[in-house]
């Protein structure tokens, strides 16, 4: 293989979930130059490409679908937070997990379709008929969590998000 | 160099106004992001305020260079400042229908 391509498969390796601007920017490579490197790496499956909701993540061929969508999902700092607070204090109700993190209902919410859709978080509804949340495959989802890398550019979208929404919706 | 400021004022402008520039344009940059991520109308308002506040910084580096006369300067500037509240105030009154 040659070395830019083993240059790629590493720095996926060490960042699953990476985006193609990111790894234009971190490899300093030509994007037309990636462009072709990771066609050739996606059949040899060297390298496989996820598309979650409309953006293109890059993983090592290690992971499977649903591995690879719960990953790029948590790559988001708050879908993170709310993940890592379900699974240290077990099923919660939404307004209080909307509370402890200090987000608005509608980040929360925003977040939550997604998590839900991909089958990250359950809701369900307790004896009293209230819904609770709860993370359904917990001990892989701890792993993936501790895995995913938000990078700087991430992490100022999604903070910016969530102080527009908490501006907006108090 | 433009008649209207005085030749020390000169490099500091240069320096505020480039700093502005990035500022703003980084700015715009992750509020567009974040549209592309929501898809809302409502980050399509926040979207427009922040390229607005880019406008204004490339209408600053127009006059500097002397290609917007100081006259348009002010009248651009000033109906960015309006277009802004406007589009602040109309985000603020309707977030109760966003936010549900």
């Amino acid at each position: 293989m040659p070395n830019t391509r083993v240059t790629i498969t590493n720095s996926i390796e060490t960042h699953p979930g990476l985006h193609f601007n990111e790894l234009v920017r971190r490899l300093e490579l030509a994007p037309g130059q990636l462009q072709y490197h990771i066609k050739q790496l996606q059949s040899t499956e060297d390298v496989i490409a996820e598309s979650v909701y409309g953006k293109t993540h890059y993983f090592p061929p290690e992971y499977n679908q649903w591995e690879r969508t719960a990953l790029a999902l948590l790559r988001r700092e708050t879908a993170g937070e709310i993940v890592a607070y379900l699974l240290t204090e077990g099923d919660t109700p939404p307004a209080a997990v909307a509370e402890e993190l200090d987000i608005a209902r509608s980040t929360l919410e925003w977040h939550l379709d997604r998590l839900v859709e991909q089958g990250l978080v359950a809701k369900q509804r307790d004896i009293s008929n209230r819904v609770t949340l709860s993370v359904r495959n917990a001990d892989r989802t701890v792993e993936l969590l501790r895995e995913a890398d938000p990078t700087l550019g991430e992490r100022m979208v999604d903070r910016f998000t969530r102080l527009v929404d908490n501006l907006l919706d108090g | 160099m433009s008649h209207w400021i005085p030749a020390q004022y000169w490099p500091v402008l240069v320096v505020v106004l480039a700093l502005a520039t990035i500022g703003t344009a980084i700015l715009f940059g992750i509020g567009l992001n974040a549209y592309i991520q929501r898809r809302s109308r409502r980050y399509l308002l926040v979207s427009g305020v922040l390229a607005l506040l880019v406008g204004r910084t490339i209408v600053g580096m127009g006059t500097l260079f002397g290609l917007v006369p100081m006259v348009f300067h002010h009248l651009i500037a000033h109906t960015i400042d309006f277009l802004t509240a406007a589009t602040l105030l109309y985000l603020v009154y309707q977030s109760p229908a966003d936010a549900s």
